[in-house]
């Protein structure tokens, strides 16, 4: 078997040209990507324009890499070369995401140029919302209403925000969690320390919770942590309707984070940034 | 003895024992004397019809009375010094109990003073006095002055925004924090170390500072002898 050239390469997938006995074939190369959740493997898809797609996972959790080849070809393993996170050889590879990092897992096949897995990995400490907010009252008072207004500051403006119906993970979740986090910075009853204590324990809880889909929590607590970082032009008394115009417009420039599936079934939803 | 009086009798005694042997009233607040440590859900929701499930997005939940180690939440519970109360059980239990309340406006270190006379009328002189962590927000110095209360089924601890926060933030809170315990708890001093960092981040103060804060409410801290 042999490498004739390698032809196009993608965010998601590539072709090269290998003789099998006689006969050349033309072999497509994708990474697929399976939690401890999935049944099978999911492709990681290419997006056009190429988009910054990256699993989602929390410190610890376990994702087995494996290369398709389409058709089904056996290669050596020595054909495989994964680099980045973690290097090794073979069709497959599983990594522990043991540090809140962003990873880049390259896989190079036959001389394929390197197709890239992005993955964010992020920690999700103690305490939960419960222990939070006895430690807490007045700034969990605050968080418990500001939520609610979120809410409904979301609910009300569902499809103008890019919402799915019934169904979290979508650009109305995004951008409820990011005006959440930004109001509750500002609020006079707390601060940034407490704005993230809050949002923080609350993901703490989902992940001590059934079901607790992991890239959903790390999906909020990006988007948690952008209305934060928004909230250093703000003041307590801006206007509602400018800090909701901030939040749409980080939405609409791609700074927020939703899944590439809505239902995220056995968490096989992708983050992907809000403008995709 | 006929049996009619033997029959009279054990049903005193028994009911005598029950009386014993329920959780004791919360000796706390006005308004919060049919609420006791250890009751379940369902006893809490009778006497409180006003609470819900605590938790951010979760406003719509309904109260689950089975579920286990679940926090519930009075919002603007009708008392005058309070705005929210989160009670905390373990298991079934009601084990935490949080009171808190807002102080800005005028006459707030008045409004301190109201309630640490609430506090003393409802407990007594408390046991000891100490420097806590509270939720202050922005530009707060760490630390505020706390009574202590060790009982033989509770620790009760009240705090309050210190003067010099009070003074720099313009607004501070009044808590009142209560943890089911037992009376061996109390005579173990890394035991109610370890239910004072259930409810606090206990702050490292200056001696100095420390001594100036708890100055002020010394008073109502009963005499060691």
């Amino acid at each position: 078997m042999q490498v004739a050239r390698s032809q196009t390469a993608s965010l998601g997938s590539c072709e090269v040209f290998v003789y099998l006995a006689v006969e050349a074939s033309v072999i497509q190369v994708e990474v697929e990507f399976q939690n401890s959740k999935m049944s099978s493997g999911k492709v990681i898809a290419p997006y056009t324009p190429p988009a910054d797609v990256r699993i989602g996972v929390v410190t610890g959790d376990t994702i087995t890499f494996k290369a398709k080849l389409t058709p089904p070809v056996t290669l050596d393993n020595s054909d495989y070369v994964w680099s980045g996170a973690q290097s090794g050889n073979g069709p497959t590879i599983s990594i522990n995401f043991a540090n809140a990092c962003n990873y880049a897992e390259g896989l190079s096949v036959m001389g394929c140029p390197n197709l890239v897995a992005g993955v964010t990995a992020m920690d999700v400490p103690l305490p939960n919302q419960a222990i939070w907010a006895i430690l807490n009252p007045i700034a969990a008072t605050a968080a418990y209403n500001l939520a609610a207004e979120a809410q409904n500051w979301a609910a009300a403006n569902w499809n103008a925000l890019g919402g799915s119906s019934a169904v979290w993970n979508c650009r109305a979740d995004a951008a409820r969690h990011s005006y959440w986090n930004l109001i509750m910075s500002l609020d006079p009853d707390m601060d940034l320390s407490h704005a993230e204590g809050a949002a923080t324990a609350h993901e703490r809880t989902n992940l001590e919770s059934t079901p607790n889909r992991h890239n959903e929590i790390v999906m909020d607590l990006q988007n948690n942590a952008v209305g934060r970082s928004l909230s250093s032009g703000f003041m307590s008394s801006t206007p509602r309707a400018t800090l909701q115009a901030a939040i749409v417009s980080a939405l609409n420039a791609g700074n927020l984070t939703i899944l590439d599936d809505f239902n995220n079934a056995n968490e096989v939803g992708l983050l992907k940034p809000s403008n995709q | 003895m006929n049996r009619y009086y033997v029959t009279v009798m054990l049903w005193c005694v028994s009911t005598l024992l029950a009386v014993a042997e329920s959780p004791q009233a919360l000796r706390g607040p006005n308004g919060f004397e049919s609420v006791r440590l250890g009751m379940s859900v369902t006893q809490l929701i009778t006497a409180r019809p006003n609470i819900k499930p605590f938790g951010f997005f979760e406003m719509d939940t309904a109260i689950d009375p089975i579920k286990l180690d679940q926090m519930l939440f009075e919002s603007e519970p009708g008392h005058a010094m309070f705005d929210s109360i989160f009670y905390k059980f373990d298991g079934q239990e009601l084990d935490t109990i949080v009171f808190a309340g807002k102080v800005h406006g005028g006459g707030m270190n008045q409004k301190i003073e109201a309630f640490l006379d609430m506090v003393v009328s409802a407990w007594g002189k408390a046991d000891e006095a100490l420097v806590v962590g509270i939720d202050d927000p922005k530009g707060s110095q760490p630390g505020a002055p706390a009574l202590m209360w060790k009982k033989d089924d509770a620790i009760v601890v009240a705090s309050h925004t210190s003067t010099e926060n009070l003074e720099r933030l313009g607004r501070g809170s009044v808590q009142i924090k209560i943890q089911q315990c037992t009376k061996e708890d109390m005579t173990d001093e890394a035991r109610v170390n370890n239910l004072l960092n259930k409810f606090f981040y206990l702050p490292d103060v200056a001696a100095d500072k420390k001594a100036r804060m708890l100055g002020a409410i010394m008073d109502r801290v009963r005499d060691p002898r």
